[in-house]
């Protein structure tokens, strides 16, 4: 699903983010990326979107070279990797459907097949009771549930999200964490950039440390401490 | 791009103009102003042409006799002007016919022949020609017939359109390429302003893997909307201020500038629609492309 090799990241003021990085995820794994702020845990996120590009390595998503990828080629690539991030990045002006329907509307989803999909994902996160709400007149879970909607509404086989529980609660960020492993269930590769000790501990899913831009641990059951 | 992407394209291009109220407005503004002046000054120009081709087109040359000429002269005078090579027929304009047309053209300003009598306009003779080329040989001819003092053709007026309406064309196409430029560097920053007040939307976007071409073809349509709309608008207003200025014109009677024809609103109207379409599309794709090239990378 995911794999990089000998991947080095220099920002142009010098700074590196990511030092000879490689790793491997296989299909249907819940990955925990964790690490402290500055370690590089969200450039390697940009990198798998192909947000940035890589200094030095190899990337491959879903079997595509990301690295050589073509810059028309980049929407295709986002559309079979759903993105979930820490403030929600949910479209002000639509409503809860149409901020979900819109990413099956840029795929050239039929109107018939949105009108019948976007119900049931809204349904499976909780929401369907606020398919007419703007974003504004949602909590901080609600939007996150939402933001979770979109992203997995196209079905795609990766999910990758930066710190989903960053904004919330325990109680909520809990909720957030079932719906992604309930997602990961069904057959979806996760991989959760975070902060959230409580729910790397309480989940005991795959757990990566970076540290200054290297992978200083890569435990297949772990914690987020390593004396946890 | 699927139909149903056409549709959506569409659907946010329209959304899009309604969303940014001020800022179209101020694109639509530019478009019509562009318009209308060079619509404007390309109406002085048609009408300038129409008239230079209208007097080029005049066989005619009218020589003029010697206000104390005797009637026996005057016949003589008639006689060698018609046997000029090239000129097919003469026509005497009378004194008393000369003050008549002078009052007919002179109209609500006929006071200005107050006092005056037939006496003071000369008989003239209204020479057709074979072939206007020789307009200037035959005039010198007619000259140098005894009483002969004067004999006009257009050509001089002909001249003296064609520099006008040569000056005009210089200046409409100045005006209309200065305005077009000031219009799409307002349009291009009008949707370079749009573009950044909504980069989150459309980084959105991009995060979902909406291509270049799905975020890109709204603004252009957007620009495509403006360009139609101030078109429409801007073919009315010129076509209402031409048909004003015909009524005022003609409303004032005979006056010195009666010679002057213009054009029928119904022979220009469609040219300019279908040129204002064009230049006003033009001119909004243009000023959102501009743009959209500088503002929109994935």
């Amino acid at each position: 699903m995911i794999e990089m090799h000998n991947v080095t990241k220099i920002y142009t003021n010098g700074a590196v983010a990511l030092d000879n990085v490689s790793l491997t995820v296989k299909p249907g794994e819940f990955v925990f990326l964790i690490g402290p702020s500055g370690s590089g845990k969200s450039t390697l996120i940009k990198i798998l979107i192909r947000e940035i590009k890589v200094t030095s390595g190899d990337v491959f998503v879903n079997n595509k070279d990301v690295t050589s990828m073509f810059r028309s080629e980049i929407p295709y690539l986002r559309r079979s990797t759903g993105v979930v991030f820490q403030d929600f990045r949910l479209l002000e002006k639509k409503t809860l459907f149409d901020n979900v329907a819109f990413a099956m509307e840029i795929i050239g989803a039929y109107r018939r097949d949105i009108v019948k999909r976007v119900p049931v994902v809204l349904k499976m996160v909780g929401l369907e009771d606020k398919m007419d709400c703007y974003p504004w007149q949602l909590s901080g879970g609600e939007q996150q549930r939402a933001a979770l909607a979109r992203a997995i509404v196209n079905k795609p086989q990766l999910l990758i999200c930066d710190e989903p529980t960053g904004n919330l609660d325990p109680n909520t960020s809990e909720h957030i964490m079932y719906l992604l492993d309930r997602i990961n269930e069904g057959g979806t590769t996760v991989l959760v950039a975070t902060h959230d000790t409580n729910m790397v501990n309480k989940m005991n899913k795959r757990v990566i440390e970076l540290s200054q831009g290297r992978i200083v641990r890569d435990d297949l059951r772990g914690f987020y401490k390593n004396e946890a | 791009m699927k139909l149903n992407m056409i549709w959506i394209v569409f659907k946010e291009g329209f959304s899009n103009i309604l969303k940014n109220k001020i800022m179209s407005g101020i694109s639509l503004m530019m478009i019509l102003i562009t318009l209308v002046l060079a619509g404007l000054s390309a109406a002085v120009v048609v009408n300038l042409r129409y008239n230079s081709e209208q007097m080029k087109s005049l066989p005619e040359i009218v020589a003029y006799c010697d206000p104390d000429m005797s009637q026996e002269e005057i016949d003589s005078a008639y006689e060698s002007i018609r046997g000029i090579e090239g000129v097919t027929g003469v026509t005497v304009v009378t004194k008393a016919e000369a003050y008549q047309r002078a009052v007919e053209m002179l109209g609500n300003d006929d006071r200005l022949l107050q006092g005056f009598g037939e006496e003071i306009f000369p008989v003239s003779f209204v020479l057709s020609l074979e072939d206007a080329s020789f307009s200037d040989e035959i005039s010198r001819k007619a000259r140098e017939i005894p009483g002969i003092y004067k004999a006009d053709y257009s050509q001089e007026m002909v001249s003296v359109i064609s520099k006008i309406s040569g000056w005009m064309k210089v200046v409409t196409v100045a005006l209309s390429l200065l305005l077009s430029f000031i219009a799409i560097t307002i349009i291009s920053n009008t949707v370079k302003l749009t573009v950044m007040a909504r980069k989150n939307e459309i980084a959105i976007m991009k995060y979902v893997g909406a291509t270049e071409d799905f975020i890109r073809w709204p603004f252009i349509l957007e620009g495509m909307i403006l360009g139609v709309i101030g078109a429409i608008l801007s073919i009315f207003l010129v076509l209402y201020l031409y048909e004003q200025f015909l009524i005022y014109y003609y409303s004032q009677g005979s006056t010195f500038f009666n010679m002057f024809k213009f054009v029928k609103i119904s022979d220009i109207s469609m040219v300019l629609s279908v040129i204002f379409t064009f230049f006003g599309v033009g001119i909004g794709v243009f000023g959102s492309m501009v743009s959209m090239s500088k503002y929109l990378k994935l």
